[in-house]
């Protein structure tokens, strides 16, 4: 599910509300004409008159007159009669239904309403005031198959509803989504700051100084929480340097003491035990830094020129065990999104633990094609159902040499899922086993 | 086993604050032949740097008064003395910061004392400096002035390059030599060059080495260079 835009949804929401105000509206004004008929029918007379006013030129109805349609189209409904001033009739039409006493009421506007079986008659009549002649007109309406007070009730509805409030209804939308769009951008932008933050790197400059108060307070809390967050990793930092130093300092004692003891079997086998646990103790440093490793967004790293120190580094140590270490790299520098000690620590650990456990001959390190380090044994292979137990803490392999921890695979894990990077392993084709670690490339 | 030099003395300034590894540290360096003052907060490392002249300074990191990394331009005042760092901070970027702080070299505890010894040796000797007349791995001996190469007391005869190569192995005994810093080594002593000179001369090297059954071995680490290494394998 992807979130809308605050702006759209409280636009949305706002829209909503207009409607249904206008709704309300409609009803309320269709429920006060639709129940009040005779304000219905006054304006259907009304209607009617205008229009007989605009049709009439001079004193006479033109014969192609449009007005007149209606009441040849239903004779048996409405009716017509013009009456000069002197009560004489000048046209009429289907005056059978035209009470004869309606051409000698001489008022300026009136309606009579005679109720009968089926419906009422009305009888109206109008003078036409704004013509000097005096020319009346007498109109009759008997149900209205025509639709003339559902004409009226739309015009009602137009004027009173409509007009007043549709425009007001569409500027506020429009003016609100505006204010919304507007009041919403420092949200935005300490939005934007936030999301540039890091722990442990300095603060971003706040996106603007006149941030409204809920969003200083936004700010301000992320601050704060960002503050409490670098003090701990400060901290924690500061505890691993100290544990680092707690751990190793008495096996650098021993270490240097066992340099006084003569030559000899037990000295030999001291010092093993001595090299075993001081490479203990590293991996357990390096357990408690594996997943702490932060990778900047233009993190990139030549994997070609960690593999060459850590190839260096453990030259002496794979002498000794009796392997030979070979790097195969291109000539030119292999970048990866990663940073360097996490891969020193992962690499490190595989080509470690492809010296002990690989046997003796050949270890290959080969860097690339592409952000990928391999690194291959001629051991006896992948024991049965490893591959997927042998990346979690102390797991070991039932061949493994004694004074082993178990931890230098699941140091690997955890600083390549760290870091975004892979670790995969499979039986090499001709013996062995081939670890892959494969990091993303850098960011353009 | 312990490398044995009795020409002369040379005085090493030992900053380290905890007791026992000092102790054993200063034993080990005494044993090699060096004379060692020891002190162990920064405040009276730089007084006593102030006065004396050293040749060399092992300095531990974290210090009861203060940072190494802030001791150590002070403590050279001006000097070129070398500088080892000795720590516990086993992280790339505190190496980098080591290195960039102007150390000449960084080892992470625990090291053994053969190779804490064996480095000493190795800023000690670094190009321009006259202590470096005599190298000496195992049973090897590489006199740089007279440029002359022998096992105990058989001489070992070697070509011009070979001499190059075995300097340079010597040098870095117990580490990798790059291919890059042997074929500077080589290079600069001829006109000619061909692109596998380097590998010819090792194996003529090693050749020469067998020849007079050399128990060190020249060691290749194919992609990087060569290594010869301070004691035979068990």
């Amino acid at each position: 599910m992807t979130a809308r835009p605050l702006a759209q949804v409280l636009t949305r929401r706002l829209a909503l509300m207009a409607g249904i105000v206008v709704l309300l509206n409609v009803a309320s004004v269709g429920l006060y004409y639709g129940t009040d008929r005779r304000e219905l029918e006054t304006e259907a007379i009304e209607q009617m008159t205008e229009r007989m006013s605009a049709a009439l030129e001079g004193a006479a109805l033109p014969a192609d007159a449009p007005v007149r349609a209606i009441f040849t189209d239903h004779p048996e409904a409405y009716a017509f009669a013009l009456v000069d001033r002197g009560g004489d009739v000048l046209e009429v039409m289907n005056p059978a239904l035209i009470p004869p006493v309606a051409a000698s009421i001489f008022a300026d506007d009136w309606v009579t309403r005679l109720d009968r079986p089926g419906a009422p008659l009305i009888v109206a009549g109008h003078e036409f005031t704004e013509r000097a002649d005096g020319l009346r007109m007498v109109f009759v309406m008997v149900g209205d198959p025509a639709g003339l007070l559902w004409r009226a009730f739309l015009t009602e509805f137009y004027r009173h509803v409509g007009l007043p409030m549709l425009p007001v209804v569409v500027l506020l939308i429009g003016v609100n989504a505006l204010l919304i769009r507007r009041g919403l951008a420092p949200l935005a932008a300490a939005a934007a700051w936030a999301r540039s933050l890091r722990p442990g790197a300095p603060l971003p400059p706040l996106p603007e100084a006149n941030l409204p108060a809920e969003v200083t307070d936004l700010v301000d809390a992320t601050q704060r929480a960002l503050d409490r967050l670098s003090s701990a990793l400060a901290a924690e930092t500061r505890h691993a340097a100290e544990a680092a130093h707690a751990l190793r300092t008495p096996v650098a004692v021993l270490v240097a003491r066992l340099d006084s003891l003569p030559p000899g079997d037990t000295t030999d086998r001291l010092r093993a035990d001595l090299s075993a646990l001081s490479r203990t103790v590293a991996q357990v440093l390096a357990s408690s830094r594996a997943d702490r490793l932060e990778l900047s967004e233009d993190a990139a790293t030549d994997l070609r020129a960690v593999a060459q120190t850590v190839t260096a580094a453990l030259a002496t140590f794979a002498f000794d065990k009796g392997v030979e270490l070979s790097l195969d790299a291109p000539d030119h520098p292999v970048p990866a999104r990663a940073t360097a000690e996490g891969v020193e620590v992962a690499l490190s650990n595989l080509v470690e633990n492809a010296i002990l456990h690989g046997g003796p001959g050949l270890v290959e390190i080969t860097v690339g094609p592409g952000p990928v380090i391999r690194v291959r044994d001629h051991g006896p292979g992948l024991p049965q159902g490893a591959a997927s137990e042998m990346f979690k803490p102390f797991w070991r392999g039932k061949r493994a040499v004694p004074g082993g921890a178990g931890l230098g695979l699941a140091i690997v894990e955890r600083t390549q899922r760290g870091q975004g990077g892979t670790i995969e392993v499979q039986s090499a084709k001709g013996g062995g086993t081939v670890f892959v670690l494969g990091y993303k490339a850098p960011n353009p | 086993m312990p490398i044995q030099r009795k020409d002369y003395v040379m005085r090493v300034l030992f900053v380290e604050d905890h007791p026992p590894l000092a102790g054993a540290v200063l034993d080990a360096l005494r044993r090699a032949g060096f004379s060692v003052d020891h002190v162990t907060t920064a405040a009276e490392a730089r007084e006593i740097a102030a006065m004396g002249a050293f040749a060399l300074v092992i300095l531990d990191l974290g210090l009861p008064d203060g940072d190494g990394l802030t001791l150590l331009p002070q403590l050279r005042n001006g000097s070129r003395v070398p500088v080892i760092v000795l720590t516990a901070r086993d992280q790339l970027s505190d190496r980098l910061a080591g290195l960039d702080g102007g150390a000449d070299d960084y080892i992470v505890k625990p090291v053994e004392m053969p190779e804490l010894i064996a480095r000493c040796r190795a800023v000690l000797r670094r190009p321009g400096d006259r202590s470096a007349m005599l190298l000496q791995v195992g049973p090897l001996t590489f006199d740089t002035v007279a440029r002359h190469a022998s096992l105990g007391d058989t001489p070992i005869p070697l070509g011009r390059r070979e001499l190059g190569v075995l300097e340079q192995l010597m040098r870095s005994a117990g580490r990798v030599a790059p291919r890059a810093v042997l074929e500077d080594a080589i290079y600069t002593l001829d006109d000619e060059v061909t692109p596998n000179a380097l590998d010819a001369a090792v194996s003529r090297l090693r050749r020469a080495l067998e020849g007079v059954d050399c128990p060190l071995p020249i060691v290749t680490v194919r992609g990087i260079g060569w290594m010869l290494p301070r004691e035979v394998a068990a």
